[in-house]
């Protein structure tokens, strides 16, 4: 940790001197092209998206036809919407919770390591992130193929049957999400070893002495303290888990039947098999707000967080103060 | 205490172990026999050959996807840090009207579903002709990669000492100077963490690779993927295309060791 302790951490925006007039012409000279670049590529697709959704393309004629909602009612009544949007949140409150579990039982094994094998090893475990989603899903692809694949023959060995995976609604679901946690495990692990390197190993030693065990080190301790770094995992991955695409077009397609149907492969597959253009922008604009509602609710969990941590602040500041420190978010959320 | 401690790496190690098996029985396959490869019951390598390399390399249009590849990732990761850099410095540091919102606002991009963009980025690439292109699909990662530059760049800039800029203006250094020759040699590593990640983004991207590209621009993800949709999956080529696309990246990380955890956290992690 590099950074230097004696500057005040609640500059967020620091100005500098006093800004003259040439200053703040020389700060939107600089940004100008980024906020050009932004509103092209981001702001206009975004509108564009916005109107599209009260229109149908008619290909034919290429021409675009005003019709209302009538491209949201399709999509509400469309019973294919309802699995894909109940099959995201179940994909994404497994995934995220075996993420923050499996990570943080691997950052309390390596954390007590020495520092340089502990970064030798953080980088094998980081490898598994690095493989594109697509790769990681064809490779557990072969090892669950159905007559050959390592895993059936492994588990028939020891007796227990070879099931179909990807023939099975909940057995398919699980792959999905166990192909997520090996991809994105090391993220929490990760920022959990850095929570954790961030507090005080004497404030655990000293709870030893007084005789608390393992459990009461972990729940009383260690998690309290790693509080803002587990909300903000949450809140990370859980908008990265919504995206989820790559894995089901590879592993699943979606089925079997519409078992592992998510928002996203729901919106490929109006667009470009179905070529229903209007309702997948009625889809987007849907999803938007479901992810708005789903993170205003976080932020919304994590600042009373904050603030009960602020009020709780008796001995342990010192300590919580630097867990914060070490993630970056609390510099901006809080 | 020893002891312990001995118990410990070896559970470890042996995690590790079960949690790299996946990656290392491909590895694996990838050197068999195609009559090896589906035998039963499995053997873990009788006889190693790089048959399914010399295919892929040979018979197949992979060496230019990987290409593909590489100039997407590339171009729009430099893109990305051209454009981003000094934003993310001006941001920081002249606080202009309107800088703080442009923040949030740019925060809260990260958080936009991709399929919001697929529609709107497909019909402007049409009506652009720029469907099967690179640029295409560079302009398509660079708009995603520019929010994550510039927020990751601020943190890095949040950390130069305001006198050392100071000085540098007092010494008759221009505004522009200042920002060249000192800011931004002072955040050589933070550029390093923001190109790692922006330029795996793109190397591992699917979704927007397989709307926009069809023949000529297709990266490796969206060549792997079409080895399934056949009827059958040629799993030779796809062993050897995956080891050969994640082994540059794997490559790099190994060397970077500290930087690349940086990076994979996201940009949430001091070092």
């Amino acid at each position: 940790m590099k950074r230097e302790s004696n500057r005040p951490r609640k500059m967020a925006f620091p100005s500098g001197h006093a800004l003259t007039k040439q200053g703040r012409l020389f700060g939107l000279l600089l940004t100008l092209p980024a906020l050009l670049v932004m509103s092209g590529v981001i702001v206009y697709p975004l509108t564009y998206s916005f109107l599209l959704s009260f229109r149908r393309i008619d290909i034919i004629a290429n021409r675009r036809i005003w019709v209302g909602l009538a491209n949201y009612a399709h999509l509400f009544g469309n019973p294919v919407w309802w699995t894909s949007l109940r099959n995201t949140f179940v994909f994404v409150v497994a995934a995220v919770a075996g993420e923050l579990v499996i990570g943080l039982a691997l950052a309390l094994l390596l954390n007590g390591m020495p520092k340089r094998g502990k970064t030798l090893m953080q980088t094998f475990f980081l490898v598994p992130m690095m493989i594109a989603l697509v790769i990681a899903a064809m490779m557990w692809r072969w090892l669950l193929v159905d007559q050959y694949g390592i895993i059936n023959y492994l588990l028939r060995l020891i007796g227990i049957g070879a099931p179909q995976w990807f023939g099975r609604p909940f057995l398919a679901m699980a792959v999905l999400v166990v192909v997520d946690w090996w991809v994105a495990v090391p993220f929490s692990m990760i920022l959990l070893i850095a929570g954790l390197q961030n507090f005080n190993p004497e404030l655990i030693e000293a709870a030893k002495i007084d005789g608390a065990n393992g459990r009461q080190r972990l729940f009383g301790i260690i998690l309290p303290l790693l509080r803002p770094v587990i909300l903000f995992i949450i809140l990370i991955r859980t908008m990265d888990a919504f995206r989820v695409f790559d894995t089901v077009y590879i592993l699943t397609g979606g089925g079997p039947g519409t078992s592992t149907e998510v928002i996203t492969s729901l919106g490929y597959k109006l667009a470009f098999s179905g070529l229903k253009f209007g309702e997948t922008a009625a889809l987007s604009v849907v999803t938007f707000v479901v992810i708005m509602v789903v993170s205003v609710v976080f932020l919304r969990i994590f600042s009373s967080g904050d603030a009960r941590a602020a009020r709780g602040r008796g001995k342990s500041r010192a300590n919580e103060h630097e867990a914060e420190r070490g993630i970056e978010c609390a510099d901006t959320t809080a | 205490m020893r002891r312990h401690n001995g118990l410990k790496y070896a559970v470890i190690i042996a995690s590790l172990a079960v949690y790299l098996s996946p990656l290392v029985w491909v590895l694996l396959s990838s050197f068999k026999t195609e009559s090896e490869m589906f035998s039963i019951p499995p053997t873990v390598l009788k006889q190693a050959t790089i048959m399914h390399y010399g295919r892929l390399l040979t018979q197949t249009e992979f060496p230019r996807y990987f290409w593909n590849s590489f100039i997407t990732a590339t171009a729009s990761t430099a893109l990305s840090l051209l454009v981003g850099v000094p934003a993310s410095y001006a941001l920081t540091r002249y606080k202009f009207r309107g800088a703080d919102k442009t923040l949030v606002v740019i925060l809260a991009l990260r958080m936009f579903p991709p399929i919001v963009f697929v529609l709107p980025f497909f019909f402007m690439m049409r009506a652009a002709n720029l469907v099967d292109t690179n640029l295409g699909l560079i302009i398509v990662h660079f708009a995603f990669q520019l929010p994550l530059a510039i927020w990751l760049m601020r943190s890095f800039f949040l950390d130069l000492p305001k006198e050392i800029v100071e000085a540098s203006e007092i010494d008759g250094c221009t505004r522009m100077g200042t920002f060249l020759r000192i800011a931004v040699p002072y955040v050589y590593p933070g550029i390093a963490t923001t190109a790692i990640v922006n330029f795996l983004f793109s190397w591992n991207e699917f979704l927007f690779a397989v709307v926009l590209t069809r023949l000529h621009a297709k990266t490796v993800p969206v060549f792997m993927a079409e080895s399934v949709t056949t009827f059958q999956v040629l799993w030779g080529q796809m062993f050897s295309s995956a080891i050969m696309f994640i082994a540059p990246v794997i490559a790099v990380a190994f060397i970077l060791q500290k930087r690349m955890v940086v990076a994979l956290g996201g940009g949430f992690i001091k070092s």
